[in-house]
Formats: structure tokens, C-alpha cells, sequence
């Protein structure tokens, strides 16, 4: 201890001490207290009246509520087990149990250290509840926001999977051996599937996988005769031979005719379509081919290899239910398990089967053996499905090694949708999630701002208060103490309305189906203990954020003096450039984002590089922004001086005085209303780009792939659909060619130039001409258009000629050189370039050396001069839709005519209404849009009342020297306005910076087409007119109170 | 051993925005006796406030030595210093908001410090009461200030400053924003107190008249001490109308000689002879008497 306080001790006790050479304590703590004992004996001295000391009953409080909260606790088990389904319990102790558990012990330590405080609680809460309240709104917000984030991810992440099941039910793991020799005998059957019962005993997954099917399949051709197009055809089915519970399962669902008693009986499992196409009826004969070089034209050459059977029953595929996998729900439509590509297939049973693929002289009795294994989709854990994944993929590494074992099956292939359909869910999902967090983490930290924002408007009257308390003699311990109390009690209650606010929102959300539109048919609300556990931790710990904050600011005084100062000083970011350093940042670490060396970690890139980089730009164009509005602000009070319009010049010049004030203000604002704009400018931009990346993937309206290009008559009947617009043939070919580790791609889209045009989507950006013009110049069967990098890196240009080396397919070959492939020559002129092609140019592989593609348009004559298998070309038709009609029925009417894989571009949408998809994106969107919009008015409302409070005694003033109502109206709107304004232009400006940066992070799995930022200029214009209105009718209501206040009243409490 | 004893007390205050040290007190000697009624006069910015805040504790000293009773205020903490203020000093302020939380009742307000000293609450509240009925404010002891007039609002803030039973009364201007009548009032308030109690109060003002009502009267100037004056003499010398000159040359006139001169707001200076004459609309305000008479 210093000899200073030594000597202070001395002195003061001297009175007190007979002997004023009294030893003293060496201890600080020792002295205060002797100081307040001193204290105490001068105010005894001085008032005769004897006092006793205050009892603290706080500590026995503590134990009552803590007893309390837990015998509550134990009587909600009671209750809950009595009645599981008691939402109303349920709710309540995931509300109370939490707040029992994190913020009891956070009360009680506050307590303990500031336990001076509480005697001060009572008038100074009911001085400052309502200042306190208006950081309740802010922290209700956090909490509500949190809530219904937290809430929604788990709903999502619990449920959507299943949604994902639903589009896609192969669900289930396939052992696919080639080629086998199918024998006659259920050894073979029996031994197959023993061998993948070991496997999964062996790992122990048997309890995952439900059931096991088994059958072998053939490709054969069979000749029919198709009544409604009057033509014999050769269609491809497949002959499949099963046994267990198919069989049973196939029995049972025969509509005509019976099942298969003797070899070559079988049955034929069709739709109604393939039924109504073909000749095969119950008791008819079927000859059986083998496809060796057959093309779909019956006049072709057909080999001598056949067998006839007779079909004894048919299965109608439209007529019978989902084949049930036992002990599950799920159910999986049979032309899945089958692989029915045609909707049509040969079914007899094992042994016949068998027979019949020996019967047939070249098949060898080879066929491939198919086993499914269902696996249990309902025990996957949508929370660990990497664990899942890698489950699955054990379970496939070991169906390998023991069929390899124990049946010496080289030729296994482990077919797993389920595999795909996870990897597909994780990865689709994390790209959603990430784009919901970087909507999530601005909106936190704009409610947290809001609540310190708010808290700094209010701080002004909490300072007269706590420098009387100051005056008084409370310590800062005491002040602290009680301002700790208020942050509990707020932050509680908060935290009760906040999950209350946030629940509805979040059950509102998940039923998000597009832009502020919500619908049934999405992911149900699912609130789970461990999601309402990260819900209010979470927000506890916003809370706890927000309490600290405000309690420093309020406490971080060091002297009376300082209170109450009013802040002219610049902003600290100003000084210290931080907007500039934040920008610079945020733009580095998006070129690094957007670097092609990066592109194999997209995901990661997206959520690790290209978010943090937008929300650095997001701050920092905002924070720099607002270097403009003293600039802005002087501008305004040179046109409204010009103007002669003093009141407003008057008022806007207070900008330029209040600077912080203000740009803390316009900050907030400023945020808000880009969130606005983003949410806004996203979802149609990306809506836009899922639409025509679908136009881009199908090529047209409607796609029929696999079109019978020969059957003129069949285009005839399609044309002639008044749902029909016009359509056109579409051909698709690859020409490979390999030169050592080089393999060359040449794909080429074949097209009839009069028909492409009218028919097919082609964006005016794709090329740099018109479609027509484009393809007018393709008059010659071998002048071709082609990509405009690829033809640069091929070193050609407009005019020249290609020579062509690709692998050409010849039957007649095998005769003369034993083999039906050689190499062939072909040259192409290119007649002109293109940027994007659709269909055709999917991505741009520039930088591979070993692999290279090139991509082709050519007019549809192009065949003609090439040598190719028939299966390796691809027929479309491509049909616009008469707009009149609806897509789904245009569709519709087209598949009935058709048949075949028919695809329409509404099905193709990467994020259709009412989907999964929409759903997590939409919600982010909306949420974001709704919160922003509602702390933009919490905000403009706030400062308006603020406004009012501080310039209570200038409008006081005002109207004591006669200004009339409209003029003070005028006055007070009028700065008002002016930052409105101010905000809105940075809020376009920067929204639309941080949505551009946003799609680029959303749409980043691909690239191709182009997408251009939307604009959407009514719903900005009716969100900004929105909120303007708000605004307006928020400062004029306290403008007019204010102007019935009596002066002197006013006076006297602003003074 | 006086009161309260001051030797060479400084102050300088260091403003955040500005590297600027801004001397307030530049070396005050003060001795006040237990239960004098001391009055401070002085031009703005001549460091009177600055004066009472260091006796209330609630600034701390720059350097010089600074007692007040037993308490060694210049050698306290803040924490110490707030232990000093919550028991041993009232304080009254100008502006009613720096007294009186707004949102709360009289009463209410008088129980604070009492709070503080821990007092139970019935005998709290009945100890309220008794300041509240002292300053005749009883009847209006559940009306928050907003619903109290002027005069009202600084009688519960001089209950409040009381209640504790201080022994040091500070008052900054307790009557500036008081009409004539209730200020005289309150200054009744103030003497019969310091009578009946024997409070040491100090009032800091501009107003001669309110610093007649007051034992001794000190004059700062420029952050020292430039004169003592009972204010017995004071009564004596009216007829002189002592004014003083701040270092920018600024005036203030009594405000009996404005009325009874009814000057307006502008005022002709001249100078004659070594002597400065003040005249109205160009006219000696001695020339004006003398057509008036």
C-alpha cells in the first residue's frame, strides 16, 4: 500500500480512534468497510433515530425459484408421460426447462457478484421499463429470427428427405451381374442370394436391409403389329425371370388371363399405351429376337435366332399398386425394380426363364441377375448422412468382395440411387443452407444493431437517471448490478416472446412455395427437444451479447461529467478507413472465390469463400456509403435554399451537425432496406434462371426423346394438336475419336433450320445473330456452327475447314474387316460461331488435354454422311406449346399420342413451386424480406419518436414563437425524409452489389446459361412505397401529438 | 478546525475530442465553518460549478488539498467517493430533470437515497414522508414531477437532497429557473433548514438577491477566489450594484435595475471621464430618470 493511502486512512479514522496512532489494516476491502462504518456512525451521530441494516432475502429467493423451476421440471415428466401428446406441455417445458437451465445460473451469478443492486430495482425499473422495453422489441426480433431459422432447418432437415425420397423411389441398393449363365434350377437363385445374406451379416446390416429380390433380365426385340398407326413393328422388352415374393406380388396383380404355368407361357407386364400399340393379347403368341444389329424398322434384316411364346396373362403397369417392401411403407412402383425403360416386359418365372434364354441359340442362356436389396430408408438420420452414405457404400465395397468370393462373379456392379439420391440431398442442401445462413447472419446482425441502435436512443434519458442514482451515491457496482437485473428480466422475457413470434414464423416459413407465397404441400413444422435446445441457445446467446453490450456502454462512464454528453464527434470508422479495408477484403477474397482452380470445391468455396466475401462487401459498401451523406445532406439545403424553402434547409442541416447520430441511423436503414432489395432482386432472378436453365437442358416446350423419327404419320398427328404449336426433329450424335491418352468429342446437333426456329428456346445473347440468320447459313449438309472458345482453341476460324476422324459403325464391315467399327474422315466447313447452344453445350472443358470436346450445329441432312449404329444417335422432337393451353395439358395430350419418354419444361425446374427446394430457399427469402421490412418500420418508427424526444424543447421553442402545425410538420419530416431517401438509393445500390454476389454463390454448380440480374421494378417499387408510407404516417402521428402538447409542459420535461 | 477546508485546489479538465486542458479551479483557498449558508457568485465559466461538484464528490481533484468534515476528498476513489455522497451530501440542481427521475412519484424519488442507505422499507417510507411534509410537499407526494409545477418539482428535489440527512447541502442555482415568488419560497425552505438543522449549505448563483439570503458570500473569478463578503455588507453596498466584468468583457446587470429601468433588450455604453455610461436608445439611463421624475 502506498504511503498516499495510508496517510487518507489516518486521517480519516483519526476522529474515530481515541488513539490516533491506531494500526490499520493493510487491506483495501478492509477499509471501504470501515468507511461506511465511518459513514454510518456520522449519520448516527447525526440523527438521533436508531436504523437498522436492510435484510437480504435475495439468496433464500434464489433457492425458492431454483426449487421451484425443478419441481416443476418434475412434474411436467410426470405429466408428459401421462399424456405424450399434450402439446400445450410440451411447448411450455421446452420453453421453461431451457430458461431453467442456462439462465437461472447466469441470474444467479449476477446476483451474487452485484448483490447491492437489487434494492434499487424497484424504482428505477419502474423508471426505465419502457426504455427497457424498446430493447425488448430488438432482442424479441433476434430471438423470433433464431427461432424460426433453428426451427425451420430442423423441420427441414428432418422431414425433406423424405420429400427427396419421393421424387426419387429407387431406394434401394442393386447387385447387378452381367452376362451370367441363367441355369435351369433354383441352385443358382438360392446361392445368389445367400451370398449377399452373408455380406450383410458379416458387417452386421441385415436389420438394414428389409427385403431382398432377385430376377434376371434379357433385352429381346418382338415383332407386333401396331393397329392404330396400321404398322408391324419391332419394339424392345425386356424378358425377365423371377421368383419369391415378385412373383407372388405379379400373381396377384394379373388383370386379364392367368400366371405362366409351363416353360414358354408368360406374362406380359405393359402399360395401357404399349398394350393399345401392339398386338399382344392374353393367349397370343410372341417371337422372341435377339438384338444383335437390329434397328427399329422391321424390314431390316432380322436374325433366324427366335422362340415363340404365349402370353397366358397381362399385367396392366397403370392398374397395380406400388410394389410394398416389407416391413415399411415405402412403396416403389414396379417399373422402377424392373427397369422397365419401355413400359414393357416379358415376365415367366426362374426355371422357365431360364429355358427359354437356352432356347434361343444366341443368348447362350446369358442374361444379368439383378438383386435388390430394399434398404431401411426410414433409420436413416438426416443428421449424420455422411455416416449414412458411407454405410451404404460399406455394404456395396462388401456385397463385391463376397460375391467375388463365394460365386466368383467378376462382372459385379453395385447400382445405389439411394447413394446418389443422398449425396445429391447433402449437397443440394448444404448449397441451401449456406445461402440461408448468408440471409441468416445479416439479419442477426441487424437486429442485434437495431437493439444497440435502440438502446443508444434511449441512452440519453437512462443517463439522467443513473447520474442522479450517481449523485445519490450509488456505486457502479450497484448500478451495474441492477442493470444485469434488467438484462435477465428483459432477456427473459424476450426470450418467451421472441420462440413464441418465432414458432408461427417458422411454421409459416417451411410452408414457403415462392415469393411470398405459401402453400400445404411442403415440410410440416417439426419441433424436436434438441432443435428448441439450439433455438434458445443460440439466443441466449444473442441475448447475452445484447445485455453485455448495452450494460458496458451504460456503465463504461468514468465520471459524472460524462454522462449525458452528446456525441458530435465523426464516426471511428471514418478514422480508421474500415469501410475501405472491408471492401478490399471482401472484393480479394471474391476474385479468389471466383478463380477456376476452385471450381472441384464448389460447395465449400460457396460457403467458405463466397458468403464471408459478400458480407464483407455488404458492410463495407454500406459503412462507405455513408461518407456521402454529409454530401447528399448539403446538396438537399442547396436546392431547398435555392427553392427558398427554409424550414427544410433548416432541418437538413442538422445532418451535417449530428453526423454520427445520423449515419448511425442510416447504417441500420441502410441494411435493412438491401436485405429488402436482395430479397427481393434474388428470387426473381432466380426463378428466371431455373426457368431457362430448364428451356436450356430440355431445348423447347415439350421434348419427346427416342422419337420414331420414320413415322411421319406420328409427327403428322403431333402437328396437327391444336395444343401444338409446331414441332421439329431434333437429331443428337457424338463422334469420338481416340489418339492414344487423347479422346476427341464431337458432339453434333442435328437440326431442320424452318422448323428449329419456330419451335425451339434460343436466347438473343447465345449467339451474336439472330437464330434465323444463325441457322439460315446451314444450306449445306456439311457446314457447321460451332462454339466460339472451342473453335479458338482449334485454331480455326469462320470459313474454314474441319476435318473430321471419328469411329464410324458399319454392319456390312464385319464382313469384309471382321468388325463393324473403322475409323472414317469427314470434313465440315464452319460457317459461323455461337456462345451457347441448348441441349448441346452444357459446360465448356477448355482446359482438359486429354479429353476435348467440340460442339456442332448442323442442319439435320448431316446424318446422311456419317456411319453410325442407330442406337448411337438420339432422336427428339421438340414441340412449342400453344400458349394457350397449359404446359401439363399440352403434355398430357401429347403422351397419349405418343407414348415415350415425354418431358415438359415445368418438370424440369431445378426449384418448382411447392417442392423441397423452393421451400428452404423460398423461406430464406421470405423471412428475410419480412424481418427486414419489419425492422426497417420498428427502426423509422423508433427514430422518429426519438427524434421527437430530442427536439422536444427546439419544437417547443418553435411554436412558443408561433410556427404553425403544417410548418412544424414540415420542419420534422423534413431531415426525416432526407435520410429516407439517403438510405434508399445506398439500399438499391447495395442490394443490388450483395444480390449479384449472392446468385454468383447460388449458382454456382453451374454456369451455363448466363443468367442477367432481374429488375423487378413494381415489387421494389411497392416494397419502397411500402415503407416510405409507413415511415411517413410513423413521424407524422408523434408530430401531431406533439404539436397539442402544451409548450410549457414540453419545456419543462425536455429541459 | 474549520468544516470544510480548501487549500490550492485545482482543476483541469482534458476534453476527449481535443488535446485542449481546460483549467477550471486554478488554486482555491476556502475555509467554511458547520453550519454556515455560503452563497457563490461568480460570471459563467468562472469555475463556481466546478467548485460544488468537487465538494459533492463528484468530480476528483487535479491537485490541492480538499476536506470536507473528516472526509479527505482529494485523496478518495470513486468508490469512496460515492460512499462520501451517499451518506454525507444533498445536492440540488438547476435543471429539475438532474434532480428528479421523471417517470417516478415524489415520494418515490425521496426514497432513493434512502435506499441506498438500506433503510427498511416502512421506516423508509415514513422518513419520506416526514422530508416530503417538511418542504410542504406531502399533499402531492404520489404525483410524478411532470405533473408538478416549477417551484413543486425543486421542493421534492430539495426533499430528496435532504432525506438522507446530509451534512453538507450543495445547490447549483436551485431558483434559475423559478419565478421570483416561488424562489423566494424556496429559499425560506433553505434557511429555515439550515436553521432548524444546522445543515452546512452552499449555493452557487448569479442573483444578488438570492445571495443576500445567505450568511457569507464568495466570489470566484477566473478559477480563483476574489473576494469574501458577509452578506450583511452586502445590504450596505446595494446602492453601488457591484457587477461583474468576465475576461470577454461581458456585463451582468442586476435584474431589480433592468425592471425598474424597464431596459429592453439593446443598451448604449459610453464613456466619460473614466467613467462608463449605460443609456437606453442613446438616452443615460440617469437622463431617462430624470424626465421620468
Amino acid at each position: 500500500m502506498s504511503a498516499k493511502r495510508k496517510y487518507f486512512i489516518f486521517v480519516f479514522l483519526a476522529p474515530l480512534n481515541e488513539n490516533k496512532n491506531a494500526q490499520v489494516k493493510d487491506n483495501s476491502s478492509g477499509q471501504r468497510k470501515r468507511l461506511i462504518d465511518v459513514c454510518k456512525f456520522l449519520r448516527i451521530m447525526n440523527n438521533s433515530s436508531q436504523k437498522s441494516v436492510s435484510r437480504n432475502p435475495v439468496v433464500q429467493n434464489l433457492f425458492i425459484i431454483t426449487r421451484t423451476y425443478f419441481s416443476f421440471i418434475t412434474s411436467f415428466s410426470k405429466k408428459a408421460e401421462e399424456d405424450p401428446f399434450n402439446i400445450f406441455w410440451k411447448i411450455l417445458s421446452l420453453i421453461v426447462v431451457p430458461i431453467a437451465i442456462f439462465l437461472l445460473p447466469i441470474f444467479d451469478l449476477i446476483l451474487l457478484i452485484f448483490l447491492p443492486g437489487l434494492h434499487l430495482f424497484k424504482p428505477l425499473f419502474k423508471a426505465g421499463w419502457k426504455y427497457g422495453l424498446i430493447s425488448a422489441i430488438g432482442i424479441t426480433l433476434a430471438v423470433a429470427v433464431i427461432t424460426q431459422y433453428v426451427f425451420f432447418v430442423y423441420s427441414y432437415q428432418f422431414q425433406a428427405f423424405n420429400l427427396f425420397l419421393a421424387d426419387e423411389p429407387r431406394t434401394y441398393i442393386q447387385v447387378q451381374v452381367e452376362s451370367t449363365f441363367i441355369q435351369q434350377s433354383f441352385h443358382q437363385y438360392n446361392n445368389f442370394d445367400r451370398i449377399a445374406d452373408i455380406a450383410l451379416n458379416y458387417i452386421n446390416m441385415s436389420d438394414r436391409v428389409l427385403q431382398r429380390d432377385l430376377f434376371f433380365k434379357r433385352g429381346m426385340f418382338t415383332r407386333t403389329f401396331d393397329p392404330i398407326t396400321n404398322e408391324t413393328i419391332l419394339p424392345n422388352i425386356p424378358l425377365i425371370g423371377t421368383e419369391g415374393k415378385l412373383r407372388t406380388y405379379l400373381s396377384n396383380n394379373i388383370a386379364i388371363g392367368r400366371a405362366p404355368e409351363n416353360p414358354y407361357e408368360i406374362l406380359a407386364v405393359v402399360s395401357y399405351d404399349y398394350y393399345n400399340h401392339s398386338s399382344i393379347r392374353v393367349n397370343s403368341s410372341m417371337n422372341l429376337y435377339i438384338p444383335i444389329s437390329l434397328t427399329k424398322d422391321a424390314s431390316l434384316h432380322v436374325p433366324d435366332a427366335y422362340t415363340t411364346v404365349n402370353v397366358s396373362g397381362i399385367v396392366f403397369l397403370d392398374e397395380i399398386t406400388d410394389y410394398n417392401v416389407l416391413g415399411s411403407n415405402v412403396g416403389i412402383p414396379l417399373e422402377y425394380i424392373l427397369e422397365l425403360d419401355v413400359r414393357a416386359a416379358a415376365v415367366t418365372w426362374w426355371i422357365e426363364g431360364a429355358e427359354i434364354l437356352q432356347s434361343i441359340v444366341m443368348t447362350y442362356g446369358l442374361a444379368t441377375i439383378n438383386e435388390d436389396l430394399f434398404y431401411d430408408v426410414t433409420a436413416i438420420d438426416a443428421f449424420h448422412l455422411d455416416d449414412e452414405i458411407n454405410t451404404i457404400k460399406l455394404i456395396g465395397v462388401e456385397l463385391k468382395e463376397w460375391y467375388l468370393l463365394l460365386g466368383s462373379y467378376t462382372m459385379v456392379r453395385i447400382n445405389s440411387y439411394l447413394v446418389d439420391l443422398l449425396e445429391n440431398f447433402q449437397s443440394e442442401y448444404n448449397l441451401y443452407q449456406t445461402f440461408m445462413y448468408s440471409f441468416l447472419s445479416p439479419i442477426i446482425a441487424l437486429t442485434i444493431i437495431l437493439t444497440l441502435y435502440a438502446a443508444n436512443l434511449v441512452r440519453k434519458k437512462r443517463d439522467q437517471q443513473l447520474t442522479i442514482l450517481t449523485e445519490r451515491g450509488a456505486k457502479r457496482s450497484e448500478i451495474g448490478s441492477y442493470l444485469a437485473l434488467e438484462s435477465v428480466i428483459i432477456g427473459g422475457i424476450s426470450l418467451v416472446f421472441g420462440v413464441l413470434v418465432g414458432v408461427p414464423i417458422s411454421a409459416i416459413l417451411t410452408k414457403s412455395s415462392g415469393f411470398l407465397t405459401f402453400s400445404n404441400t411442403t415440410i410440416p413444422l417439426q419441433i424436436d427437444l434438441s432443435s428448441v435446445y439450439v433455438a434458445l441457445i443460440g439466443s441466449i446467446g444473442v441475448i447475452l451479447l445484447i445485455q453485455i453490450l448495452n450494460t458496458i456502454t451504460l456503465l463504461k462512464k468514468r465520471s459524472i461529467d460524462d454522462y449525458g454528453r452528446v456525441e458530435k464527434s465523426l464516426p471511428k470508422y471514418y478514422k480508421y478507413f474500415v469501410d475501405i479495408i472491408l471492401i478490399v477484403f471482401g472484393v480479394v477474397i471474391w476474385i479468389i472465390y471466383k478463380l477456376p482452380n476452385l471450381t472441384d470445391f464448389q460447395d465449400l468455396t460457396a460457403k467458405y469463400v463466397g458468403i464471408p466475401a459478400t458480407i464483407l462487401v455488404l458492410f463495407g459498401s454500406i459503412l462507405f456509403m455513408q461518407r456521402l451523406l454529409p454530401l447528399f445532406s448539403k446538396i438537399i439545403v442547396k436546392i431547398s435554399t435555392f427553392f427558398k424553402a427554409d424550414i427544410i434547409s433548416l432541418s437538413v442541416r442538422e445532418i451535417s451537425r449530428y453526423q454520427k447520430s445520423f449515419v448511425r441511423s442510416s447504417i441500420i436503414l441502410t441494411l435493412s432496406f438491401s436485405l429488402v432489395v436482395s430479397s427481393i432482386v434474388i428470387p426473381s432472378t432466380y426463378q428466371n434462371y431455373n426457368t431457362e436453365g430448364a428451356y436450356y437442358d430440355l431445348g423447347a416446350d415439350i421434348v419427346i426423346r427416342g422419337f420414331p423419327i420414320d413415322n411421319t404419320y406420328l409427327k403428322g398427328e403431333v402437328d396437327a394438336l391444336p395444343e401444338v404449336e409446331s414441332s421439329t426433329i431434333v437429331r443428337f450424335v457424338n463422334l469420338r475419336d481416340v489418339q492414344g491418352d487423347l479422346s476427341i468429342t464431337y458432339s453434333v446437333l442435328t437440326i431442320n433450320a424452318t422448323e428449329y426456329e419456330k419451335t425451339a428456346f434460343f436466347r438473343k445473347d447465345f449467339a451474336s445473330k439472330p437464330l434465323g440468320d444463325l441457322i439460315a447459313q446451314l444450306d449445306n449438309p456439311l457446314k457447321v456452327l460451332v462454339q466460339k472458345d472451342e473453335l479458338d482453341t482449334l485454331n480455326q476460324k469462320i470459313g474454314d475447314e474441319i476435318s473430321i476422324t471419328y469411329r464410324a459403325y458399319n454392319e456390312s464391315m464385319r464382313e469384309i474387316i471382321g468388325s463393324p467399327f473403322f475409323y472414317e474422315n469427314i470434313s465440315v466447313s464452319v460457317v459461323d460461331s455461337y456462345n451457347y447452344w441448348p441441349v448441346l453445350v452444357n459446360e465448356l472443358n477448355l482446359g482438359n488435354v486429354r479429353s476435348i470436346f467440340y460442339h456442332f450445329v448442323a442442319s439435320i441432312e448431316f446424318m446422311n454422311y456419317i456411319q453410325l449404329a442407330p442406337f448411337d444417335v438420339i432422336d427428339y422432337l421438340f414441340i412449342n406449346g400453344n400458349s394457350s393451353y397449359a404446359l401439363a395439358d399440352v403434355t398430357e395430350r401429347v403422351l397419349s399420342l405418343t407414348g415415350g419418354t415425354v418431358s415438359n419444361v415445368e418438370d424440369e425446374i431445378f426449384v418448382r413451386p411447392d417442392s423441397p427446394r423452393s421451400s428452404i430457399l423460398f423461406s430464406a427469402i421470405n423471412s428475410t424480406l419480412i424481418m427486414s421490412f419489419a425492422i426497417n418500420v420498428i427502426i423509422l418508427a423508433l427514430f422518429a419518436s426519438i427524434q421527437l424526444i430530442d427536439k422536444a424543447r427546439e419544437l417547443a421553442t418553435m411554436k412558443a414563437i408561433g410556427i404553425s402545425t403544417n410548418q412544424l410538420l414540415k420542419y420534422y419530416l423534413a431531415v426525416y425524409i432526407v435520410l429516407l431517401l439517403f438510405t434508399t438509393i445506398c439500399g438499391l445500390v447495395v442490394g443490388y452489389i450483395t444480390s449479384t454476389m449472392l446468385m454468383g454463390v447460388l449458382t454456382i454448380n453451374r454456369t451455363i446459361p448466363p443468367y442477367s440480374m432481374a429488375f423487378p421494378v413494381v415489387q421494389l417499387l411497392i416494397a419502397t412505397g411500402a415503407l416510405l408510407l409507413t415511415a411517413f404516417i410513423g413521424a407524422t402521428i408523434p408530430t401531431f401529438s406533439s404539436s397539442k402538447e402544451e409548450i410549457g409542459t414540453e419545456l419543462r420535461q425536455s429541459a | 478546525m474549520s468544516f470544510i477546508e480548501i487549500r490550492d485546489l485545482i482543476k483541469i479538465y482534458h476534453p476527449k475530442e481535443s488535446n485542449l486542458r481546460v483549467p477550471a479551479l486554478r488554486g482555491v483557498e476556502l475555509n467554511i465553518e458547520q453550519g454556515e449558508f455560503i452563497s457563490i457568485i461568480g460570471p459563467s465559466g468562472s469555475g463556481k460549478t466546478t467548485l460544488l461538484l468537487l465538494l459533492a464528490g463528484m468530480t476528483e481533484p487535479s491537485a490541492g488539498y480538499l476536506r470536507v468534515g473528516d472526509f479527505r476528498l482529494d485523496q478518495y476513489t470513486e468508490t469512496d467517493r460515492s460512499i462520501y455522497r451517499r451518506f454525507s451530501v444533498g445536492t440540488l440542481w438547476q435543471i429539475p430533470n438532474r434532480n428528479l427521475i421523471w417517470e417516478i412519484s415524489a415520494l418515490e424519488n425521496v426514497e432513493i437515497p434512502l435506499r441506498l442507505l438500506g433503510i427498511p422499507r416502512e421506516q423508509r417510507r415514513k422518513e419520506a414522508k416526514e422530508m416530503l411534509a417538511e418542504v410542504g410537499m406531502d399533499h402531492r407526494m404520489n404525483h410524478k414531477p411532470k405533473q408538478l409545477s416549477g417551484g413543486e418539482v425543486q421542493r421534492v428535489g430539495l426533499a430528496c437532497a435532504l432525506a438522507h440527512k446530509p451534512l453538507l447541502l450543495l445547490a447549483d442555482e436551485p431558483t434559475g429557473e423559478l419565478d421570483s415568488k416561488t424562489a423566494g419560497e424556496l429559499l425560506r425552505y433553505f434557511k429555515h433548514l439550515n436553521d432548524t438543522r444546522g445543515i452546512t449549505a452552499i449555493m452557487v448563483t448569479h442573483d444578488f438577491d438570492v445571495a443576500k439570503a445567505t450568511d457569507r458570500l464568495i466570489q470566484i473569478v477566473d478559477g480563483r477566489i476574489s473576494g469574501y463578503s458577509p452578506t450583511a455588507d452586502l445590504k450596505t453596498i446595494s446602492d453601488i450594484h457591484q457587477v461583474y466584468l468576465d475576461r470577454y468583457g461581458g456585463l451582468q446587470l442586476p435584474r431589480h435595475i433592468l425592471e425598474k429601468l424597464e431596459v429592453q433588450q439593446k443598451i448604449a455604453i459610453s464613456e466619460e471621464d473614466g467613467r462608463i455610461i449605460l443609456s437606453q436608445n442613446g438616452d443615460s439611463v440617469s437622463n431617462k430618470k430624470m424626465k421620468k421624475d
